[in-house]
């Protein structure tokens, strides 16, 4: 019984996590990629500071991209990198302000890592939780 | 050799830090969200503060975790694939397509994720080439098949009714297009039917390389651009195994790991390698991330590729 509402408990939190951060991102987010033609996948998650996350993500050459991370105010600057798979960085935002989005073109087809942390913060007795998503805009052109 | 492995992923899941005092506080807390779930009280900004911690329940909170899954997963769309396939070369050929009369006949629900995911690409590949009428019919597919998989609220007559006031903007055809797809994509994810947005994805995919390598075997002299592009899918087939698998805990999707396994044994000869990247600043201000990929193929290898996608592409769209 203990176990079943556990489950029930972690489904429905689930289930309302990705509500609220499909919310967010429809709220915040699309401005950002104006000029762009937005992704069709969905890549939200709730994080707390201090919180890391990883993904990789294939990006195709002569193509103009705009890689977005965006996140909860609350959750403060977000840092995000990308890394080659010799684990070379790419583009780090810490180097330009912690700026959400990053604007590129590749002369080849690549995957890279996407790296993604949340900072830590100081006060330990609140423990704001708040939405990353990371959506991808693409420039099509003939 | 692609390997079929667990995807790079270190997202820890909020259900590990969440600290919890007492089991009965779990339970009042769940009270609490089913509460707020009926009573439509789901609030923006998703922002939640949680100040509270012992050691007992945090074996509760790990055990939670089990339902957590990994969801950050990128592979490229059926739009992306369309675009290049035209500025690679190709011709447009509507004899390629999944028939719109088939639309009626998908019944289970794997029929209709597959060929919602087949469609959604035949729906990019006609409207990056400018049929727009065509797009409207491929959308009216699509819109069909998003209603027998129950996900009306996600994709309403408004779309179709933007398309029309849109027919003659290519851009806006394609933001409508994606909006649509990316609205599907996160109301699955939001309701647990990931292995539902898995299908839809796989089979788009699919779908597209095979446009890709459809056009190529129909021409005496494909571009080879064209050709390459086709290669290069070799490199976002990792992607998709690991968001396959990552959505494949009941075994629902073992058919398409299956099928994926197949289109890797097809790409095995196919050699692709990198140069080093480097990093400049475009005179545009747009960053420039330099590195050639070379890629070896051949004809036969070209040839194998196509049989294999096509057999698999059958398998999805026959009644």
């Amino acid at each position: 019984m203990k176990k079943l509402l556990i489950i029930l408990f972690a489904a429905v939190q689930t289930s309302l996590a990705m509500g609220q951060c499909r919310t967010f991102v429809k709220n915040n987010c699309g401005d950002a990629l104006e000029g762009f033609i937005p992704g069709e996948s969905f890549n939200a998650v709730k994080l707390f500071p201090g919180d890391a996350a990883e993904v990789e993500m294939t990006f195709y050459s002569e193509v103009d991209y705009r890689l977005l991370v965006c996140s909860h105010e609350v959750l403060g600057d977000v840092n995000f990198q990308l890394v080659d798979k010799d684990g070379e960085v790419i583009y780090d935002n810490a180097n330009r302000e912690y700026s959400e989005f990053f604007d590129f073109r590749l002369e080849g087809t690549r995957t890279f890592g996407l790296k993604i942390k949340v900072p830590e913060q100081d006060d330990s007795s609140i423990n704001p939780q708040g939405c990353v998503a990371i959506l991808l805009g693409r420039k099509i052109k003939d | 050799m692609i390997q079929f492995r667990k995807p790079k992923f270190v997202y820890t899941p909020y259900f590990k830090l969440m600290k919890i005092r007492t089991f009965p506080i779990l339970i009042a807390l769940f009270s609490l969200t089913l509460w707020s779930c009926n009573d439509g009280a789901v609030s923006d900004e998703s922002i939640t503060n949680s100040e509270i911690s012992t050691e007992e329940t945090n074996k509760v909170s790990e055990e939670a975790t089990t339902k957590v899954k990994e969801i950050l997963h990128s592979v490229p769309s059926p739009l992306d694939m369309a675009a290049i396939l035209k500025k690679s070369g190709a011709r447009y050929d509507a004899n390629f397509l999944n028939k719109v009369r088939n639309v009626n006949e998908y019944s289970s629900a794997r029929q209709q994720a597959l060929n919602l995911g087949i469609y959604g690409a035949d729906l990019s590949y006609a409207s990056i080439f400018n049929q727009n009428q065509e797009s409207i019919l491929y959308l009216s597919c699509t819109k069909k098949l998003a209603d027998g998989l129950g996900l009306s609220k996600a994709f309403n007559d408004e779309v179709i009714e933007r398309m029309e006031m849109n027919v003659d903007n290519r851009d806006s055809l394609l933001t409508i297009i994606s909006d649509t797809y990316y609205n599907l994509d996160s109301y699955l994810k939001e309701n647990d039917r990931d292995h539902i947005s898995a299908m839809i994805i796989a089979a788009g995919w699919i779908e597209g390389l095979y446009l890709g390598t459809q056009i190529a075997n129909s021409s005496e002299l494909p571009s080879p651009k064209l050709i390459e592009r086709i290669a290069e899918q070799k490199i976002s087939l990792n992607n998709l195994v690991a968001l396959v698998m990552s959505y494949n805990e009941s075994g629902r999707l073992d058919f398409i790991l299956d099928d994926l396994q197949k289109i890797e044994d097809a790409y095995g000869s196919i050699s692709i390698n990198e140069a080093k990247n480097t990093v400049s600043e475009g005179e545009d201000g747009v960053t420039q991330i330099g590195g050639k990929t070379e890629i070896v193929i051949s004809d036969q290898d070209l040839k194998t590729l196509t049989q294999a996608v096509s057999e698999i592409r059958q398998g999805y769209v026959q009644l």
